[in-house]
């Protein structure tokens, strides 16, 4: 129920007490339609609901802070026309809802949005952006279809969906890594090869990455896998690769949230360099594509889980560590970069990126 | 667009913001409270109404146009409520005893001032249930079906302020003709709706709160006779029944009832009675047969009564359940100076000081009724119980002595009158009761009812006449022959004329009472019970019923029942309730269990305020503009007031507001309450500069808040 039909019930309860009371019938016909536009509005509601499914499709990923992008596909089976069919949805996360019995016919923070008719038999999709401001993995999106007749009272329907959403920490771009150098590499950030030499052999194949030259793509294997394959050869393949040391220990969660964009951020970069990277983290070594790194990232915690065991396994060339602590990272990484709050000193040796500041510009700069 | 380009060549053109998503609602809601004006006017046509509409056209139109500061127009209006409530409280104490009107009208003008105000949604919303109110105020006077029209285009204007309000919920969608179906089809199914629930909702039989509609009192000047008076202020018809006055009233308003009279009775409306049920409304009595016509043995003992406050009490000679009705009567054609009353009438609303009884317990006013007149009574719903009538034995001789006015026989009766009474009677051992009502079937089973009888001969009685020579004859001929064969019989009778209830009227909910509804019956003395109406009349159902009423439903009784403990109080209780319940409803509402909830899951009351003050500081922002609509983080909230184009100038300050929630609510240590206060210090001095903000931009200023000046020396301790 929403406030507006609290109002017009207690003036159609008036109404009706003061036409029983008088006799008057002209009360009788006011409270009748005050009346008969609350049970239009449910029963109207209601039927304009009924033949009508609704599935969610996305794509299971969003970055915080930005839209998870839905399609909502209804389907109407009935005989006439549906008109003003709304679907709506709270942001990402934890749905907040309490027991009260007064509801928005838009609850704030929802997004919405509106499809003016949904003829008979025919099937229409509507196009719904879901905020995503927390990180993690999340339940299915819960997105309602809803009928509002009159905007008194209103039935919703979930819409099925059954995927998972993770919120991935959100990738700034970033330009140059002038303090990092690839384990094998000659120059700064530039990638190991751009082109396929002419006569190479070819090693294999592995899905594209951004950065790949179109020379490389392996049109047969596309065609087979339905996705864009490239040929890996000698000098396209990394020759060492990127190493990310993410070190969870020491955080406040605005620092943690920063030190996982920032994380997420390198191995973007590093992914559209076509640099083979590795992400190290208490539990261990991953290796796999972005989006499995960034999968994972979606799920951590702050701890103060050590480093030490997985730390031994990792080569310190081309190893970069993302961390607030100091400690002694020097001698395990050929570069730390320490996510901090701003009014704290960057330590000796470290790449400063603080809380609040645009990891393109602050990982650009020179270590010092 | 003249006065557009007008104002923007004189620079006022910040004040004009024409892109009015508000444009469609503000139209749809100026149409329902047209509605509403035009459904007053309809019922108590005042110049005043034809310019508060035009008032709130203008209104409605500066609304649309003009949406910038309005201090000033703010100050005008709110002087101009506190006009409206002193006259309003000065016409309810000083001058009306009816609240509807001068309510209705302190709700039109404050609905026009209110389209001054430059509403907003929710005063849009308040705009429309000032309408709604003013078509109830409308319907619960209205007698007529004037109304309809103005129903039909309410409903359409209602549903197109619903449909709209509705949509303004949702991103924008652009008018058209799907709109217009909408609403149309909207319309037609809403009508259907209330078509349906007009049919179902259970009537009851009203009542079960006084509410006591009455005219403004009226001035008498010069003597008053309490003689009855025609409604041409001649005498009343009492010369033979020569027409009640002129003006086709009924002739049985008069002193005396020349039953050899035939007067034209107009198929006009002459009354419209409001009340839970049919009901026979007496004008008066006669108690002296004459074998030609019925007379008042004494019309000039008639008792003056004086009142210094309302209601009149009524002797109520009957039995009665105890229970009190309402019925209301409104006077749609001058009638004479009888009160019309039902039988049993306990409490008497009726505007004049003065009144007049005769002794045969009829009512009159000093002057005639005249048209719009409306007073009320409380009259008992009787409950009759036959037995009880039954049981009513015939008169001792102590009360024939006392009752020998009503027994009284003209001298030439002839007295196959009496024997054709004892045998159609049904034998002289037979309770009173019985005997009259044998005789009325035997009346309404033999005889016919036809208004177009030839006179009685001179020289012979008319009872003897009809009975035995004409066979047909009106109500009157009816009447006198029970009244006179009851008298034969031992039993006294007196020969009442007044109006039946007419034709109910399902919409307007009046009993129509015309013209040719005048009538004639009969009221005879039970020993032990009183006087008992008994209608001989064929195809008349007569006053006395046997339904025994089982009162409104239950939950209606109980309301009554509250009501008749608290009295007036009860409003202030009604008043109560709904005030518990909007309170129920924004205890339950869906941000009051969100808040709930975060106050059980915050880490900490600090961090609870300090949520609480956050939400403050954004609820603050979208009045300028910044979007609440999708959740951000604090500091993706602070990306946007920076990047926001009038909001940038206090970013420092918000964002320093964001960084102290940020390490309140979600620092590494737990908060302290000192924390809590800075930041409270802190959304206070941002408050101020959002105000100074919005005068700058009130002015057509660009806002001069420097960075150093917008930002603020947060402690974090």
């Amino acid at each position: 129920m929403t406030a507006r039909a609290l109002v017009l019930a207690m003036v159609a309860l008036a109404t009706l007490l003061s036409a029983v009371n008088v006799q008057a019938g002209w009360l009788f016909v006011l409270g009748g339609l005050f009346l008969g536009a609350l049970m239009l509005s449910l029963a109207g509601s209601y039927w304009a609901l009924r033949g009508v499914r609704a599935e969610v499709r996305h794509e299971g990923r969003a970055m915080r802070g930005e839209a998870l992008a839905c399609q909502v596909h209804l389907r109407h089976s009935g005989r006439w026309p549906r008109w003003f069919l709304a679907v709506g949805g709270p942001p990402i996360g934890p749905v907040i809802r309490g027991p009260g019995f007064l509801f928005r016919i838009r609850p704030l923070t929802w997004s919405c949005a509106i499809l003016p008719e949904l003829p008979p038999r025919a099937e229409a999709t509507i196009e719904l952006d879901l905020p995503a401001p927390r990180r993690g993995v999340h339940e299915p999106p819960a997105v309602w279809v809803q009928a509002s007749v009159l905007g008194f009272l209103f039935w919703r329907r979930r819409a099925a969906s059954v995927h998972p959403v993770r919120v991935v920490p959100r990738i700034h771009p970033l330009r140059r890594l002038p303090w990092f150098r690839a384990a094998g590499a000659t120059g700064d950030d530039h990638p190991q090869a751009r082109t396929v030499p002419e006569g190479e052999l070819v090693r294999g194949t592995r899905d594209y990455r951004p950065g790949d030259p179109l020379r490389a793509i392996h049109w047969r294997g596309t065609a087979r896998r339905n996705r864009l394959v490239v040929k890996e050869t000698e000098g396209l393949a990394p020759s060492g690769g990127a190493c990310l040391i993410l070190d969870l220990a020491g955080h406040e969660p605005d620092t943690f949230e920063h030190a996982l964009e920032v994380a997420a951020s390198l191995l973007a970069h590093w992914n559209a360099q076509g640099i083979f990277t590795r992400l190290v983290v208490p539990e261990g070594i991953l290796e796999g594509d972005l989006f499995d790194l960034l999968d994972r990232l979606a799920g951590l915690e702050p701890g103060e889980a050590s480093l030490a065991p997985v730390l031994s396994q990792v080569d310190p060339a081309g190893a970069v560590v993302v961390s607030r602590r100091a400690a002694g990272w020097g001698a395990l990484a050929s570069a730390w970069v320490h996510v901090g709050r701003a009014d704290e000193p960057v330590p000796a040796g470290a790449v400063g990126c603080p809380v609040g500041a645009d990891p393109g510009e602050a990982l650009a700069e020179v270590r010092g | 667009m003249i006065a557009r380009e007008a104002l923007q060549r004189r620079g006022l053109a910040a004040l004009i913001h024409v892109d009015d998503p508000l444009g469609p609602l503000r139209l749809a809601t100026f149409c329902l409270v047209t509605t509403g004006i035009c459904g007053m006017a309809l019922v108590a046509p005042d110049p005043a109404q034809a310019l508060a509409w035009v008032l709130t056209a203008v209104g409605s139109w500066f609304s649309h146009w003009f949406r910038g500061r309005n201090w000033l127009v703010k100050a005008f209006l709110a002087v101009g409520m506190l006009y409206l409530l002193y006259d309003y409280l000065r016409t309810l104490f000083l001058s009306s005893p009816d609240a509807r009107l001068p309510l209705a009208n302190l709700l039109l003008w404050l609905q026009v001032l209110n389209s001054f105000d430059l509403p907003r949604r929710h005063n849009l919303r308040i705009a429309q249930l000032v309408g709604a109110i003013l078509l109830v105020v409308t319907a619960s006077v209205s007698r007529d079906l004037l109304l309809l029209p103005v129903l039909l285009a309410a409903t359409v204007a209602f549903v197109a302020c619903s449909h709209l309000d509705t949509l303004l919920e949702f991103p924008a969608l652009p008018l058209g003709r799907r709109n217009t179906r909408a609403v149309g089809a909207g319309a037609v199914a809403l009508i259907v709706a209330s078509s349906v629930v007009f049919g179902l909702v259970p009537r009851g039989k009203g009542g079960f709160l006084t509410q006591l509609p009455m005219s403004r009192m009226m001035e008498i000047k010069g003597p008053m006779s309490g003689r009855i008076t025609g409604p041409d202020g001649g005498a009343g018809g009492g010369s033979g029944g020569s027409g009640g006055g002129g003006g086709g009233s009924y002739y049985g308003f008069s002193e005396r009832l020349d039953l050899n009279h035939r007067g034209d009775l107009p198929d006009e409306v002459v009354l419209k009675v409001r009340s839970g049920g049919p009901q026979y409304l007496r004008g008066m009595a006669y108690d002296t047969y004459d074998g030609r016509s019925w007379r008042l043995s004494h019309p000039d003992r008639v008792e003056s009564l004086t009142l210094a406050t309302q209601p009149w009490r009524l002797p109520v000679s009957m039995i009665g359940a105890g229970r009190l009705d309402l019925l209301s009567v409104y006077v749609e054609a001058t009638q004479s100076n009888l009160v019309l009353l039902p039988g049993f009438a306990a409490e008497l609303y009726f505007p004049t000081p003065v009144l007049f009884r005769d002794d045969q317990g009829a009512y009159r006013s000093p002057v005639p009724l005249p048209e719009g007149l409306y007073y009320s009574v409380r009259h008992e719903r009787v409950a009759w119980q036959e037995a009880s009538l039954v049981g009513a034995n015939p008169l001792t001789p102590k009360l024939r002595a006392q009752y020998a006015p009503w027994l009284g026989l003209p001298a030439g009766l002839p007295d196959r009158v009496a024997a054709r009474a004892r045998a159609w009677a049904g034998g002289s051992a037979a309770p009173p009761y019985m005997q009259l009502r044998n005789l009325t079937r035997r009346l309404q089973a033999t005889y016919a009812y036809d208004t177009d009888a030839p006179r009685t001969p001179a020289g012979r009685d008319h009872v003897d006449a009809f009975l035995f020579d004409v066979r047909r004859g009106t109500c009157e001929q009816f009447a006198t022959s029970l009244a006179v064969m009851g008298r034969t019989l031992g039993i006294p009778t007196r020969l009442v004329t007044g109006y039946a209830p007419g034709r109910h009227n399902l919409l307007t909910g009046f009993h129509e009472v015309r013209g040719n509804d005048a009538h004639a019956w009969v009221e005879a003395f039970l020993t032990g019970v009183g006087w008992v109406p008994f209608d001989p009349t064929p195809g008349w159902s007569g006053p006395l019923t046997f339904v025994i009423d089982g009162g409104p439903p239950p939950l209606l009784s109980a309301i009554g029942a509250v009501y008749d403990r608290l009295g007036h109080r009860f409003w202030f209780l009604l008043a109560g309730l709904g005030g518990l319940a909007l309170l129920a409803g924004w205890f339950f509402s869906e941000e009051q269990a969100a808040l709930r909830r975060l106050r059980r899951t915050a880490r900490s009351p600090e961090a609870y305020r300090a949520t609480r003050l956050w939400l403050r500081v954004l609820a603050r922002l979208a009045r300028h503009g910044h979007g609440l609509t999708a959740a951000r983080a604090a500091r993706e909230h602070v990306a946007a007031v920076e990047s926001h184009p009038v909001l940038s100038a206090v970013a420092p300050a918000f964002g320093a507001i964001a960084a102290a929630y940020e390490q309140i609510r979600f620092g590494a240590s737990l908060p302290v309450p000192e924390a809590v206060k800075a930041l409270e210090a802190d959304v206070r001095a941002f408050e101020g500069k959002l105000a100074t903000l919005r005068r700058e931009l009130a002015r057509g200023n660009q806002p001069r808040l420097a960075q150093g000046e917008a930002g603020m020396g947060h402690s974090t301790p």
